[in-house]
């Protein structure tokens, strides 16, 4: 569903009610929020308190109900925009940081160098891999000329199952991309290996409830009548959520490197362009 | 030469800035809540500035995740006498770690605009080149 005919149906659930057109242009809302369940739930009730108060405030000062009505949610501009402001407002923090190492690994080597690190022994894995989970916190190091590395800023992990996410009809990009956002990430899909146009399918209406994200694109496709003969893996990486064939991965690992360094176990992996490290203390 | 989005994305930062500085400020005064706070600031500058809620309540959601500011719910009953329940309100207050902030964007907000009136104050504007 694009971004306007989203907004056509928020304004259209405020139009056609009888009810309570907050509520059913709140209900419309949550299914474009895709952040976690009680954090949704914050900001409905947030948004909810915002719309009642302003359309007392503009029955005060004479329109009619519906029309004060219609004023307030449309004060709130497109549903998408505003549910896109929230998403980023959650990972801002997140990318502020990942942007200042990105920029000083930039300075010193050329490249980008991130490492995730398994802080306790055992956690995770080394790999290359975001989002092992386990407990393990994800490191961003930037590399200095002489190879040495630095802490520059750590995050905790988020990897959690999908707690429920509503999908509607829309583009299976644009489905892709909401699932992404309900990880605190953006997607990248690696359409072609998929043998899928990013354009080309529908997702029909489906919740996705207590899923991971592999199993969240596997029923995705699945009840959208999507089928592709192999196995859709899916990769987290500290701001992205990689889609791909499994054969992409395993290529991918191929050219991973792994070197014992004393009491520390150090992972090299080359992706497009950015060099993934990771370690491991014994 | 630049495509024009370096000083783009320096135009939306400045917005971005004076947003927060001006949220920061009213919140410095005593704790509000979402609505409260855009009356406030249309009120104050007799309605030059306004803060639409799709800016606003992002940008709250993302200093209270900064932890520069706090929040807390009460309840908010449409019709006092009414024993039913009523909806939520969320208040925001100043953390010290957002006056600390504040202190920091006022200093630098002065240091800019002291900076701007030695161009702007010897300018003249009526004379200039004919």
């Amino acid at each position: 569903m694009t971004a306007s005919e989203q907004q056509t149906k928020g304004r259209d659930a405020v139009e056609s009610s009888a009810r309570d057109p907050i509520a059913d242009w709140l209900a419309v809302f949550g299914r474009t929020l895709a952040v976690p369940k009680a954090e949704a739930r914050e900001i409905l009730d947030e948004l909810e308190d915002h719309l009642r108060t302003r359309v007392d405030d503009l029955l005060i000062a004479g329109l009619s109900e519906p029309e004060a009505t219609r004023r307030a949610v449309g004060e709130l501009g497109e549903t998408v925009a505003l549910a896109k402001g929230f998403r980023e407002a959650r990972t801002h923090r997140r990318r502020r940081l990942l942007m200042q190492a990105a920029t000083i690994s930039a300075a010193a080597a050329a490249v980008t160098i991130s490492v995730w690190t398994a802080m306790a022994p055992g956690a995770g894995g080394a790999g290359g891999v975001a989002g092992g989970g386990d407990g393990a916190a994800a490191a961003m190091v930037a590399s200095g000329r002489d190879g040495g590395a630095s802490v520059v800023a750590v995050f905790e992990p988020d990897d959690a199952p999908l707690g429920e996410l509503v999908i509607d009809e829309m583009a299976l990009a644009d489905a892709f991309e909401l699932l992404a956002g309900s990880f605190d990430r953006t997607a990248l899909v690696h359409w072609n290996e998929l043998g899928l146009s990013p354009l080309g399918y529908q997702a029909a209406p489906v919740t996705l409830s207590n899923l991971t994200a592999e199993e969240a694109i596997e029923k995705l496709m699945s009840s959208s009548g999507i089928e592709w003969l192999g196995e859709v893996r899916v990769r987290m990486r500290p701001t992205v959520m990689e889609v791909g064939p499994r054969s992409h991965f395993d290529s991918a690992e191929r050219s991973r490197r792994e070197y014992s360094m004393g009491e520390i176990d150090l992972s090299v992996q080359i992706h497009d362009r950015q060099i993934d490290l990771a370690h491991r203390v014994l | 030469m630049p495509d024009g989005s370096e000083a783009g994305m320096a135009l939306s930062d400045l917005k971005t800035d004076g947003t927060e500085l001006v949220v920061l400020s009213v919140l410095a005064q005593e704790p509000q809540y979402g609505y409260a706070i855009s009356k406030h600031v249309a009120a104050l500058s007799d309605g030059a500035w306004s803060i639409g809620a799709g800016q606003l309540y992002p940008l709250l959601s993302k200093l209270e995740k900064s932890k520069l500011v706090s929040a807390s719910w009460d309840e908010v009953k449409a019709d006092p006498d009414d024993s039913g329940g009523g909806r939520r309100r969320k208040w925001y207050r100043l953390t010290a770690k957002g006056k600390q902030r504040l202190q920091q964007r006022i200093e630098a907000h002065r240091k800019a605009t002291a900076v701007l009136e030695r161009f702007i104050g010897g300018a003249d504007v009526a004379g200039g080149a004919a």
